[in-house]
This record gives C-alpha cells, structure tokens and sequence, in this order.
C-alpha cells in the first residue's frame, strides 16, 4: 500500500452542497490559503446531487422571516431542534440561492421578478447541472480537489485535529493529509436498513447508496458527541423510483388519495399526534391506511393536462429520470402512483442526525467543524442550509485557523491506519463486503424498526438488534477484498455498522414517541414533553468503543 | 440499468479514462484493457442516477429500469451540451419524445 502525504491549510472532506460553499466562502476569504477537498466520487456528480434537483426547499419568500421559519421547522419536529442553528440558517438562506443562481442555476421567476414560490418555502429551479455548477466555481475559486479519495479515519494529535487519512479507490494509495483545520462534509447515511428492492434494484434507494455514514464514523471513532441518531429519516416516494412526492403533489396538483380513490389525509387530522407536521402526517397516514386495509395509496395524477405533464415530465429529468421511465410506461392512461414510505436512513438535512455542533458549526473535537447533512440538530435545512452552513463552518475555520507549524504525525499511527485499512486485501477470511452489509440491513431491518415492521420499535426487540451488531461488529476482521473497489466497500460497511450501533442506543434511550415512523415505540406510544423535551446524545469510548449517552437540554446546554 | 450501446461509444478515441468512467458517483464503470472498452463492472449497484447517461460525449448510454420494478422496456437516453441537456425517452411502443431543457442559465 503505497502512501501519500499532503499538507493544506482548510481540508474539506467531502465534495457536496456543504463542501463546495465552505471551500468558495474560504478561497473568497483568504485568497491565498490552501485548501483542499477530498471526495470519494468525482466533484462533478458526486453525492445526493449527482442525479440533479427541482425544487429547493428552504427559501424564504417575502413576508416570511428567520423566526417564521424557526416556528416551521420547530412545529415539524416536535419542538426539538436547536433554535440557535435553524435561525443561523435561515438568516443566509436568500443570500446563498442568489449567489448559486449567478454561477448559472436557473430560478423560476414569476412577473415581479422574484422567485416563484412552489409551496410556501420552495422555489422551483432547473437544476439537473447543479452539482456541475458548484463544482466550476469550487475551480474558479482555485481550490485544490482530490477526487476518487474517501477518507477513513480523522488524525488526532494531543486530543485536537490535525487532518485526515483517505483511501485511493482505485488504487488503494493511502493518503495522509495534514491541516490546521477540518471541516467535516460527508453527508449522511444510507444503507444502515434493507432497501425496498433485493439484487439488480437494490440502490434504487432515495439517498445516495455512497453517501454511508462514513462522515459519522470518523468521528465517533475519534471520540466526537453526536446528537439524534433516533431522529431516522423515512422519505414518503413513489414506490419504486423514489420520486419526489413534493414534485407531484407541490409541482403538479397530484391529490393523495386510497385505493378507493378517497383522499385520506383529512379523516386522520383531528386525532393525529402530528397534524401539526405535514411530513410526518403524511407519512403516517399513509401507514395507517395501508395497515387498515385501504392501501395502496396513491397521488392521483389524472387531472393534468397534456402542457401541465409536459412540465412535469420536464422536472422529473431534473431530478428523477427513473420516474419518467415508469410514468411512460403508463399505456392504460391511469396516471396513478403508489406511494411509500422509504427505508430509514440517517441525516442531519432532512432530518437531524449528526454532529453536535455550535452554532459557528465547531464540533466537540478542537480543529473539526461540520455542515450539512452531517451536523446534527437542525433539520428541513435542505440544500440551500447546506450551503449556509458550509459558509458558517469555513468563517469559524479562518478565524482559528493560525501560522503554526503543522504537527508531526507519528508513524505507528500512520502505521496502524495502514494495517487497518489494508486488512481485508491481505488477511482474506471470506466474507465479501456485500455479505457483510446485507447482514447488517437484515438486523436492521427485523429489530430497529425498518420497512418490513413498518417502522416499529420496543426495548426487547432494539437489545436483540443490540446484541446482534456486537456479534456482527466482532467479525469485521473476516472480511475480505478482492480488489480495490471491493477495499472501499469494506471500509463503508465498518463505517455503517459502526453508525448502525449509534442509532439502536439512541431508539433505546428515547423512551416516548415524538416522531411517529421515524421513531415510534410501541412499549411507549405518546409523547413525553414533561420529560422528553430534550436531545439524546452520544460519545463513543476511542479505546473500547463502547456508546455512552448524554442528555443535552433544548437549550443545547446540559 | 445502464447500457452501453457499443455501436455507438466511440471508447472516448482512446483516452485513458472515459467520460463514464470519469463521472460515475458510484465508481462502477472500468475498462477492458483488451479492447478499450468501458464496462459496467457492478451493474447492481446503479443508482440510476444518469450521470453516465448525460455525460457520454455520444449518447451510447441508455437508462432502463431493473425488470423486477418495471417489465416494460421504456428507455432515456441524453446528451449535456453547452447550456442544455437534450433527451430521448423511448416508449414500450417505440415511440420516443424529446426534451431540449436550459440547464445553466450562463450565456
């Protein structure tokens, strides 16, 4: 295994929303740092924007302000979110749209020339080349890019920061990168549960298939504070090709409705425990009404006129190319499309899993600071959140960011990562990294609530789901890589199942219901405010690895 | 559920990476050193993101969806060039329509 050292000043890990507006809001501060993004994939499609997007979700339209979209997000999440957070997103939300719509994203206007509102937070935008987009300007800004590297461990020295060590996926080089800050991108995680579909459509998935939690790992390995890894993610989709519901119901008029053609969303309102959450609502009552023999459910689609579909059509090749491929095979002209809800996965943009952060986006961990999908507590940030917090985190980088010397790094650490890394190339016991993952979706999926529960979850079940992942966790050693791509898919399921043990402790310890599907407890069915009002957090043991729990207040204190 | 139409690809004349395997998010595109081809090494693991699709300089990259989703054989192809993406769905019945959309709003 041959290895590679850099030096930078700012490493950006992970080359997505976040990582690309860190790396410009740095270049434009400081014209002559060095910073440097390394990516698994290629800048240019890498991530959950390599399919292309319709529609952002985090915009505020004139009338609406910061604290209006505070008492949104607050109301959607049960009260729980970090208010600090979501209002030092929401005050840069316009700016930062404005700034990617003059490196070329096209915005819908409407006559008054503001943005067109699609829903009461949404824009609608053209955006199949928004990854391209941010990628150019990351080049104008002359950052430096490694492509093709996924990082795997985060290097500490005397307890702070000091850079990163990542795997060449075509080659196995492995690269050890010194910096005077870090700033953690890496988005969220998918693959923890079985997906919808086995075999040939088994990444048919709403998330990205490799965006899996790595982001999370090397930071509970170096003994980060992580936050609502409870709070799982579950997309209400077309069923099947995952399709915005959003660009249906939001972009088309689509009504949702039963098998028998009713619209149900009403008749579950006056009882709901989340009426006053649209997309918790909708999820659940989607649930109920297949679990009370009236589903499929569907959005209706039939009402549209041949120039409405024509548009409609239009935005699904902007983000959802599958769903035209269903949509046209739709020769009995029923333009009716089931909907489900997804397999969980953990996030902190849509949800608010992730790295406990503050509100200029430092972690627990001295010289590490996380936007995006990977920092924790503020969720319905979306992409454009993304982008704000990726400027937040570089602002605090500068600032700390000071002229002395890097530090050594040891070579038994550098050694150490090394044997680690290059285990399942050498030491080959057998079980191949696609064996290993489906074993950990199956516990997963069986006994941490996953689709085949539909959601469901009780102590007894999450202490089998436990036991199982320490068993599972024991045999990583056995597995075994045939080439270099097999390598990397190694190190993506040591990473999940590392995530995958966080996420059972925390539906452990939250012992009430707040978010129905996301995390509902069958053995404690109502929310708790009296004494559940508060963040569930965690701390992985660097030597043991055991999770310890923290309670955090809303305040975000103790 | 992407396939290379080897009429069409061109093996990007020559050069040492290709476009699709340049772009794909998933890493799953190599080369056959015997005939310098592009190959789908790990066809399971698309995500029918497209990128490939869009990116192929000769639009020989079609998308289609895995059979046990979808057992009628519509198809997309595309071709990103300049400020547009242009695509080709093709129905079950043969029938194809196109898109021509504006996609970077630079002039």
């Amino acid at each position: 295994m041959e290895i590679v050292r850099k030096d930078t000043d700012l490493l950006i890990i992970g080359g997505g929303a976040a990582g690309c507006f860190a790396a410009v809001e740095a270049k434009t501060q400081s014209p002559k740092l060095r910073c440097l993004i390394i990516e698994k994939a290629h800048i240019d499609r890498s991530g959950c924007l390599a399919m292309g997007l319709n529609a952002i979700n985090a915009y505020l339209h004139p009338g609406e302000s910061p604290e209006s979209y505070l008492n949104h997000v607050k109301q959607e999440f049960m009260g729980l979110v970090r208010e600090d957070l979501v209002l030092s997103i929401a005050r840069g939300l316009n700016d930062t749209v404005k700034r990617v719509e003059q490196w070329g994203l096209p915005v819908e206007k409407g006559t008054d020339g503001n943005y067109k509102p699609r829903g009461r937070r949404a824009i609608r935008i053209i955006g199949e080349r928004l990854k391209p987009i941010l990628a150019e300007a990351v080049r104008r800004h002359r950052v430096e890019v490694l492509n093709r590297v996924a990082v795997t461990n985060l290097i500490l020295k005397e307890g702070k920061v000091v850079g990163a060590f990542g795997l060449g996926v075509r080659d196995g080089t492995l690269y050890v990168i010194r910096a005077k800050g870090v700033i953690i991108a890496t988005g969220g995680a998918s693959g923890l549960y079985k997906p919808p579909n086995p075999g040939s459509a088994r990444h048919l998935m709403w998330y990205c298939p490799w965006n899996v939690g790595t982001g999370y790992a090397i930071g509970l390995r170096a003994g980060a504070e992580m936050t609502s890894f409870e709070n799982r993610f579950i997309a209400l989709r077309v069923k099947d090709v995952q399709a915005p519901t959003g660009t249906l119901a939001l972009g088309a008029g689509a009504r949702q409705v039963n098998a028998k053609g009713e619209p149900y969303l009403e008749k579950y309102h006056k009882d709901s425990p989340v009426k006053d959450s649209p997309t918790y609502f909708r999820l659940l009552s989607t649930v109920l009404e297949n679990q009370a023999g009236r589903g499929p459910c569907y959005l209706d689609l039939n009402h549209l006129d041949t120039q409405t579909l024509r548009q409609f059509k239009e935005d699904l090749l902007n983000m959802s190319p599958s769903m035209l491929l269903m949509l046209s095979s739709r020769d009995n002209g029923d333009y009716r499309f089931e909907i489900t809800g997804s397999e969980p996965y953990v996030v902190g943009g849509h949800g608010e899993a992730g790295y406990w952060v503050d509100v200029e986006r430092r972690t627990t961990l001295q010289g590490l600071y996380a936007a995006g999908d990977v920092a924790g507590g503020a969720p319905k940030k979306y992409v454009s959140g993304c982008w704000v917090e990726g400027q937040i985190a570089a602002r605090t980088a500068l600032k700390e960011i000071n002229n002395n010397p890097l530090p050594s790094i040891e070579e038994g650490t550098v050694k150490k990562e090394q044997v680690r890394v290059s285990m399942p190339l050498k030491d080959r016991k057998g079980v191949p990294p696609q064996e290993m993952e489906e074993r950990l979706q199956k516990i997963m999926d069986e006994y941490a609530g996953g689709l085949s529960t539909q959601y469901e979850l009780n102590e007894e079940k999450l202490r089998v789901g436990r036991a199982l992942l320490k068993d599972l966790k024991a045999v990583v050693p056995n597995l075994e890589a045939k080439n270099h791509h097999e390598l990397v898919s190694c190190m993506e399921v040591v990473d999940r199942i590392d995530v995958a043990r966080v996420v059972v402790e925390h539906l452990l310890y939250r012992k009430e219901t707040r978010w129905p599907c996301s995390q509902s407890r069958i053995d404690y069915p109502k929310r708790d405010d009296a004494h559940w009002l508060k963040f569930v957090n965690s701390v992985m043991d660097v030597d043991t690895g055991e999770i310890q729990i923290l309670e955090k207040g809303l305040n975000g204190k103790d | 559920m992407v396939k290379i139409d080897y009429k069409v690809c061109n093996r990007c004349e020559g050069a040492r990476e290709k476009r699709c395997q340049r772009i794909c998010p998933g890493d799953l595109i190599g080369v056959n050193p015997e005939d310098d081809r592009p190959v789908v090494l790990y066809p399971e693991d698309c995500w029918a993101c497209t990128a490939c699709v869009k990116d192929c300089p000769v639009a020989a990259i079609t998308l289609k969806l895995p059979f046990q989703v979808l057992d009628k054989g519509a198809s997309l192809r595309a071709t990103a060039k300049g400020r547009k993406t242009s695509w080709v769905l093709e129905g079950t019945d043969g029938k194809k329509e196109e898109f021509e959309i504006i996609v970077d709003s630079r002039q």
